[in-house]
Parts: C-alpha cells; structure tokens; sequence
C-alpha cells in the first residue's frame, strides 16, 4: 500500500511541476503586468523600475521561474503584483470555496446515486423518463444560467414569502457578523445553500446517469441471478449485492470529477458574487499576476491529487480484485 | 467496470459499440454446431458487406430513435435560422434601432436592448457564433484525438505517455482554469472566436484519444490484425482500414458529444469575460451583459438562455441517440 | 415452508404445458412453446438442445427468475404446489432450499467483492437459524465436500482467485447448502477446459449423493448426458421432441433431429472411416414462427404435409418413448440421414 502512495504521489509531483512551467510561461507571456502603470504619465520611471525591479521582472523568464519555485519550497506563494503575501490570503479563501466545494460535492452524491438507483430500480416507468430528461436539461445548461435563475427566481420568491432574508444572493456572508457561533453558522449557511444548489445541479446528472447504467449493468448480471437463485430476500439482494457493487466505479467517476467541480465554483462564485479562490483566481488572470494564478492551480491540483488518491484508496477497499500491492 | 481505476488510468468506456469481427474459421467446439455459417470465413467482401449492412442498421435505428431526431431537426432549423434568417432580417446584430428596451414586438420578436440592439438578430448571430465555434472544437480535437490515441493504441511508447501524463493534467486542473489562462491571450488577439475555438480543442481531445486507444488496445491482437499482417500489410494500413473502422462508433458519439462540451465552455468562458470580446456576440456573452435583467426586462436573458439549452440539449440528445444506434444492448433477453 | 401446502404423494416435480413469451422488437418471441415432464426423486433428467432451444429459459420459470416482461403460462408444481405466478416472497422460500440452482458460467456467477466462505455463509443463513461461526463451519465443509483442497483456508479468499472449475465447484456447494430436493444445473460444464468438465460433473455427483436431489442437467452435449443421466429430453425450437430413459435416446433415437445430434457427436467405438454427420442449416427464429413442423427446412425425412401439422409428442414403441414426429417409426437406429463432413482431400478437390 504505501509504496503504492509514494509512487502515486511522486506521479502527481511530476504532473505539478510541469503544470506549474507550463503557466508560468503562458501567464508570464500574456502580457505586461505593469502596462497600467507604464501608461501613466503622473507615475516617475524611477517608480516603474523599482516595482520592475521587486517583481524581478527585468530578469530572464527562468530566473523568475526558479525564484517562484524557491519560494514554494520555504512554503510560502510569493507576493501579489500589489506587494502583498499570496499565501495567508489564499488560505483564508480557501476556506469558503471549500465550504461550496465539498457542500456540492456531498449533495450531488446524495442526488446523483439516489436518482440513478431509483431511475434504474424502476426502468421505463415515469420517475425514470423524468429523471432521465431532468439531467439531460441540467447537464445541458451551463452553470452560470442555472445560478442566475436561482438567484433571480428561486430566491426573491422565498424570501418574500418567508418575509425576510432567507437565501442571499451576493457574497459568501454578512459584512457585520455577529460574533456568536450558531449566528455565524446560520449566515454562512443562508449565504451557501444557493450557489451550493446551483453547483450541484449541474454535477449531479452524470454521476446519476453513470449511477443508473452501473446499477442496470450489475442487476442484470450472472451473480446477481445467482443471488436470487439462493433465495435471499429482494432487499438484501439490492443492499448486499447490486448498490454494493455498483457503487464502485461511481466512486472513481466522483473522484474524476473533482477538478471539474472547482471549475464549476469559479462561475458559481462569480455568480454570486463571492470574494473566494474564483475571484482570486480571475483578478490574477486579468492583472497577469503569476504567483496568484499558480498559487490558485497549485493548490487546486494538490487538493484533486490527495483527493484521488483518498478515492483509490477507498476503491481498492471496495473491490478485492483491486487491491494494491 | 474500469479495471485502471482513479486519476491516472481514467474512466473510459472503450470500444463500446465496435462491431466485432468474426472469430475466424472453424474451431467450433460444440458437437451440436450447426454447419459453419457463411460470416465465420474470414473473406474482405463478406466482411465489407457485412459492414455496409451494420452500418445501415445503425443508421435505421438512429432514425427510429425520436428524440434524437426530432433534436437533430431542431438543431439543423435552429442553424439554417442563424444561416439564412440573419441575412434576410432588417437588422444586423450590431446595428441600433430607434426602438430602445422595447419587450417583445412584432418588428423585434425579441425585443431590444438599452442601446437599441435588436435581440433577434444579436441571438440568430450569437448562436451562430456558438455553433460554429464548437464545429472548430470538435475537429480539432477529433483529429489530435484520434492521431494520439491510434499512436497510443498502436504503438504505445511515448505517444501513450505522453496522452497519460497529458489526462492527468486535464484531470488534476481544472480545464476552466486553463482555459482561462489561455484565453487571456485571446483578449490581444482582438477576441477572435476562431482562437477561443483552438484553445478549447487542443484541451478537450484527451477523451477522443483516450476511447481510441482503448479500443485499439483491445482489437490490435486479435485474429484478424495478425491476419492482415500476416498478408504483409503495414502499420499506416493496419490502423486506418483494419482498426480504426472498429472504433468509427465510440469516435462519432464522442465528438459529437465534445461539441456540447465546447458550447458550454465557450459561453463559460464568455461569460466570465475571457471568451468571445465584444464587437463579436455569443451566447454566453449576451447572457453575461444581460443577467442583471432576468426579472425586469427579462426577454434580454430569456432568449439566449432558452437558444443556448436548447441548442446544447439537442447535440447531447443527438448524441445519445448515435450512442444506443451503435451499441444497441438495451434489449437484451436470455434464452 | 408451510408443510400444508405439500402433498407427500404428488410427484416430485410436474411440469405441464410450460409456455414462455417474450416481445421484442421482431415481435413476440416464443421461447418455450408448451414442454410437460415430470421428475422423480433422486433421477437425473437431462435437458438437451441447441442454444436457443428454451432450456435455460425453461429452468429460469421454473424459479421465477425471469424478467418480469417475460409471458409465463402453463403449470409447474413442486410437491403439488404451483410455482408459476407464486410470488416473489414466497418463491424465496423454495429458491435455494427447496431447488436450487447451478448457471453456466462460473467466471460471472460469484460476486466479485465477497468471499467465497461469506457467499456460502450466505445461502444457508437464507434458509437455516444458524449462528455464523456454525455456518462458516457448515460452508468449509461443503467446500471440502465438493473437492476444493484446504477449504478452511481458501473459503476466506475471493472468487478471482480460483480457476473456473473450483469456481463452478463453489457454486455447486452453495448448491447443496440447504439440502434441496432438486438441483437445476444450466450448462454447468459449458464454459469450462474439456480436462475441468469432468471434475466439475463428479462434483455434481456427489452433490447428488450427498443431498439426494433429482437433478437437471440442461446442456448441449450428449457426451455429458451419456455417462450421467438417467432420462433424456431433446428440445428443438420452444419444444420438448423426444424423451425417453437415456438408452432410448441413445440406442433407438426416433426423431430425425435427436438422430443428428447422435451423428455430429464424436465416437470413440467408431470404426475407423466413420465421420461427423452434421445437421445442414440452423434453428428456425423464434419470433413469427411458420406453422409446421419446425425442424423440416433441415429434416432429411420430411415431406409435405410437415410443412402444414406441427407434429405432438407421442408415445412410439410404448413404454415411456416419446417422439414428435410423424414418421417417428421410420427412424431406425441402422440408416445414417445425414451426409458426413467430407474429408479435406475433397474440399480442395
């Protein structure tokens, strides 16, 4: 098992280091990051040769890599284009993207594997077609329409009947927190169920339509037939024997889609408005600021890397076959 | 099942839907066998008549299919609108009107913006965008696709590496955010669409190559590749009229499949204000200028929503159709 | 089981009039078109014919196995109590304990995630209050029964770590877990090496021996049946078209179609220029059959009027000897219908 980590790991390391080269160039050749300020007439050339100078942009592209890559290793992300620590800023964000992350994640499995069971238990039947053509809509739309009609439709309708602020629209919390624990919990909660909804609904469809077909697959194999041929009762042979084993490679295609659903929370989060790793990650881009750009990417990968790895884990766990050496 | 679980071995389904080939002669092991039937000779004609038959029966069974067909008509309508509708409507998608927040009317079914921008043409020319920008998509990456994963299939060495290594990428960070990156070189480039069409190609060809060498991997030890072979015929034959004919179905749903993909992605990314610039439009851009408007002048948001599902649930709907034409496995009854 | 519902001098197993339909989309499918037979204890009756001949399908109704789109009609009483149309709930009662049942390939049937122990711990906690260790005993023993070697240790490991003979072995243990009274085997062999096949039907027999279970052994090989069986039915397109007791099949065959079966069947007694004699042509389809006898387009014998009455299955010879065809009684155990295979000087002429 853990050679089997270390080599997976090691794997990934490599998989970061090219990726994290790869940006840099693209990001550091997007443009100047300094153009604004260059095209200020009021702002003296001494000033623009210092920040050039702080940014070390005078020096070659790979000197400015190998400085980036020293700083990830003294673990700390570099300063912003602005002058500040990336690092403390990013942790702080990660907490609330991860708040949306895993929330969506979670729902989706619930959604997802209970739609796809209950679509296959009953093939054809009504509850079937309805789900079937549900996920076809949702996975056809994109996620910045589902989060505006949430937004625009779902929300005001709610609040109006509850007669007060129920689901926020805009930013991850109030700007005056109570400092008690339970009105915090309740703000952050009001403020995510949204864009929580909203990121779920357009992951839960695959997992569901991979969910159904796995458990259509299972129900009608050989050992399945076997199972009832041994006289158990039609609910152990669904609990022990078809969820059993169907659930195994939905729980590869959850992990594969983990990158996916960090993607999908930068349009959720632009969406609503929410100052986490997807507005991060967007000024960086616009200011061509490359310690933010690779900061969001590398942690990003990092947490898919670990993530992928808990899942295969898990998966030699569930399959015996599996079992790595 | 996946029997390469996890990030680094991927989830493909490979070579669903590959017709197989017969498994040669004789060697029938049951007493009981009735007289060898006419397909089990290995013979070029018998199998390319064969074929021509399979691939009319596929194409029988995706006509029957109702959704997908009736999803291919409105998807054909919906194009030949943007087409021909937009030369022959009075107003052009960057051409102001007098008429200003006008809901819908009979001289602008759409309605219009603040500016006085018809919305029916801005929706006819946007959707117009969007399609065929996904056009560049799914060929670009069908052909880098179906290149890597023969060579990958085929000949494994660096071209699979290399396609492994590049899955992890794309598995490990997000394709948005890549793609993100790379478009910021698109915003110098004048927001060219054809560009932002490139860049999503060259990222999401990885599941095209990907079900190529899957099925590649499976079929080149069979029996009748060694035949070929054996009748001395070379590598480039062997993939291009042996092999690849048997991966032509998992090839056609996925890029089809790949121009949803690169719909959503594009309006994503114009959404975000990193794809399409303006003067040009797409659906994800009028959406993204207008989303502030979805309860009071709701027609700016409604129409390019509704065109931008609909066009995308059609592709998927066309492409689940081709799916069950080529590996029609529902009905399946034991005797 | 509720005791009432048997009577102690019914037969065993009587099967009448079974018929099983399908749709599909060439139609509706008739897989089975009315089979009737009756097993006795502790007999073993062979069920034999073509793929998609209706054996299989024949022994999934018996269980009530088949999807629930499949057309189940006709009578099927075990002990007198009708098991056609019982429900779901209580066929689990009979599933297993009162017949059980062996499919053919034995790659697939095992649960891939479970051990093989926990499987057999399975079956008999299905039908036995039994607590797990006495259980887990019980399943080591029926593995050593059936010839798995180091059964205590091996009953921990996973079917993808057994060869598909001591798979089919396992399955044949799980079997004789609670003591059936009828034991279906689908194929057992079919999947298996010729050098495997052997092994595996001695295990079925001593599942016999030990459980003293009438057994069905459905296959497509008369070389199994002739060692093992005791009565003999042919099948052929939804149909039973002969039975008798195994000599009557193998010795005086009276239907054209059991006789090709005898013919493409290799011989070690033969003498040395005697060649396979193979049956032309393939089963008819089975969704819009054409009246008449179904085997005709490739009977040596047939003529016109085959073409118009489907032959019923009727005594010849007396005794137990049915055969449905009209000439049956001009079938005679000496003359040869069908053309041997020529030899390969003659292909290439």
């Amino acid at each position: 098992m853990l050679p089997y980590i270390i080599r997976r790991l090691a794997i990934g390391a490599v998989v970061l280091v090219v990726a994290s080269f790869v940006v840099f160039l693209l990001v550091s050749l997007s443009g100047d990051p300094l153009a604004q300020l260059k095209a200020n007439p009021h702002i003296p050339p001494a000033v623009i040769a210092q920040r050039e100078r702080l940014l070390h942009l005078n020096e070659s592209i790979f000197a400015r890599y190998w400085i980036w890559v020293s700083h990830m290793f003294r673990g700390d992300f570099g300063n912003s284009i602005a002058g500040y620590p990336v690092g403390p800023i990013l942790w702080g964000k990660l907490g609330v993207t991860l708040r949306l992350v895993v929330g969506a994640t979670l729902l989706s499995v619930m959604f997802g594997v209970g739609l796809g069971v209950i679509s296959a238990r009953r093939q054809y039947s009504v509850v079937d077609y309805s789900a079937t053509f549900a996920s076809f809509v949702f996975f056809s739309t994109p996620v910045f329409v589902v989060g505006i009609l949430l937004k625009q439709f779902l929300a005001v309708r709610v609040n109006l009947a509850a007669g007060k602020t129920l689901l926020y629209t805009l930013g991850q919390q109030s700007a005056l927190l109570e400092p008690s624990f339970g009105s915090r919990l309740l703000d952050y909660t009001e403020h995510t169920i949204l864009p929580v909804i909203t990121l779920t609904l357009v992951t839960y469809p695959a997992w569901s339509r991979y969910q159904r077909a796995e458990m259509l697959d299972v129900q009608n194999s050989d050992y399945i037939r076997l199972a009832r041929a041994k006289g158990l009762s039609p609910r152990r042979v669904l609990v022990r024997h078809i969820l059993r084993n169907a659930l195994i490679p939905v729980v590869t295609v959850i992990g594969l889609d983990t990158a996916a659903i960090f993607g999908g929370a930068v349009v959720t989060e632009s969406v609503f408005g929410w100052n986490a790793m997807g507005q991060f990650l967007l000024t960086g881009i616009q200011q061509i600021d490359v310690n933010v750009v690779l900061a969001y990417l590398m942690l990003t990968a990092g947490i898919v890397i670990l993530f992928n790895l808990l899942v295969d884990i898990i998966y030699g766990y569930l399959d015996p076959r599996i079992r790595h050496a | 099942m996946p029997d390469n679980p996890g990030l680094l071995g991927g989830a493909t389904d490979p070579a669903t839907g590959a017709p197989a080939p017969s498994t040669g002669v004789g060697g029938s092991t049951a007493p009981v066998e009735a007289m060898p039937s006419p397909e089990s000779f290995v013979d070029t004609s018998v199998a390319a008549v064969a074929a021509r038959s399979q691939g009319r029966a596929i194409l029988r069974r995706f006509l029957r299919h109702r959704l997908a067909m009736a999803s291919l008509v409105l998807f054909v309508a919906i194009l030949l609108l943007d087409e021909i509708g937009s030369r022959l409507w009075p107003y052009t998608y960057s051409q102001l009107t007098d008429a200003l927040n006008s809901g819908p009317t009979g001289g602008h079914p759409f309605g219009t913006d603040g500016v006085g921008h018809d919305m029916f043409a801005q929706v006819m020319r946007a959707s117009l965008t969007s399609i065929e920008l996904s056009l560049v998509v799914a060929a670009v990456s069908m052909v880098i696709g179906v290149a890597i994963g023969a060579l990958a299939g085929y000949y494994r060495s660096w071209p699979e590496a290399f396609l492994m290594r590049f899955t992890d990428l794309i598995l490990t960070i997000p394709i948005l955010a890549i793609l993100l990156v790379l478009s910021r070189q698109a915003a110098r480039h004048a927001g060219s669409w054809l560009f932002i069409g490139l860049i999503i190609g060259f990222v999401i060809w990885t599941s095209v190559a990907r079900l190529v060498r899957g099925a590649l991997l499976s079929l080149r030890e069979r029996d009748f590749i060694e035949a070929a072979r054996a009748l001395g015929a070379g590598d480039g034959r062997i993939i291009l009229r042996h092999l690849l004919p048997n991966a032509v179905g998992p090839i056609i749903v996925n890029t089809t499949l790949s121009v949803a993909t690169a719909i959503l992605l594009e309006s994503t990314l114009s959404f975000l204000g990193l794809g399409v610039q303006p003067p040009q439009t797409s659906l994800g851009l009028l959406i993204s200028q207008n989303q502030g408007a979805a309860t009071t002048e709701w027609w700016l948001f409604a129409f390019p929503a509704i065109f931008l599902v609909v066009i995308v649930l059609c592709v998927n709907f066309i492409g689940d159709g081709l799916r069950d034409a080529f590996d029609p496995r529902q009905t399946r009854v034991r005797a | 089981m509720d005791d009432a519902l048997f009577s102690d001098d019914a037969p065993l197993l009587e099967v009448s009039d079974l018929s099983v339909t399908f749709s599909s989309e060439d139609g509706l499918v008739r897989a089975v078109r009315g089979v009737s037979f009756t097993l006795e204890p502790g007999r073993l009756l062979s069920v034999v014919g073509e793929s998609g001949s209706g054996k299989s399908v024949t022994a999934m109704a018996l269980l009530g196995l088949l999807p629930r789109s499949a057309q189940v009609a006709g009578s099927a009483k075990f002990r007198g109590m009708e098991l056609l149309g019982r429900p779901d709930r209580e066929m689990m009662a009979v599933r297993g304990a009162e017949i059980a049942m062996i499919f053919q390939d034995p790659m697939t049937s095992l649960n891939p995630v479970y051990s093989v122990g926990w499987q057999l711990v399975e079956a008999i906690q299905a039908h036995q209050e039994i607590d797990k260790d006495a259980a887990w005993d019980r399943a080591v023993h029926l593995l050593d029964t059936v010839g798995i070697p180091e059964a205590r240790q091996r009953a921990a490991g996973y079917p993808h770590e057994f060869s598909g003979g001591m798979r089919q072995r396992v399955v044949i243990a799980m079997a004789m877990a609670n003591d059936p009274d009828v034991i279906i085997a689908d194929e057992p062999t079919t999947a298996l090496d010729v050098t495997v096949q052997a092994q595996v039907l001695e295990a079925l027999r001593t599942a016999q021996e030990v459980t003293h279970a009438a057994i069905i052994l459905i296959t497509h090989d008369l070389g199994v049946v002739a060692g093992l069986a005791d009565d003999v039915m042919v099948m052929y397109a939804g149909k039973a078209v002969e039975r008798g007791t195994v000599e009557d099949i193998f010795y005086w065959p009276r239907m054209p179609y059991t006789k090709g079966l005898l013919g493409s069947l290799p011989r070690l007694d033969a003498s040395g220029d005697e060649r396979l004699r193979p049956i032309p042509g393939v089963p008819p389809s089975l969704a819009n059959m054409p009246p008449g006898c179904p085997f005709m387009p490739r009977c040596p014998i047939s003529r016109p009027n085959c073409a118009e009455d489907e032959p019923v299955l009727r005594p010849v010879v007396g005794g137990g000897h049915l055969a449905a065809c009209h000439y049956a009684e001009e079938v005679s155990p000496g003359d040869e219908l069908f053309a041997p295979i020529s030899s390969d000087a003659e292909v290439v002429e």
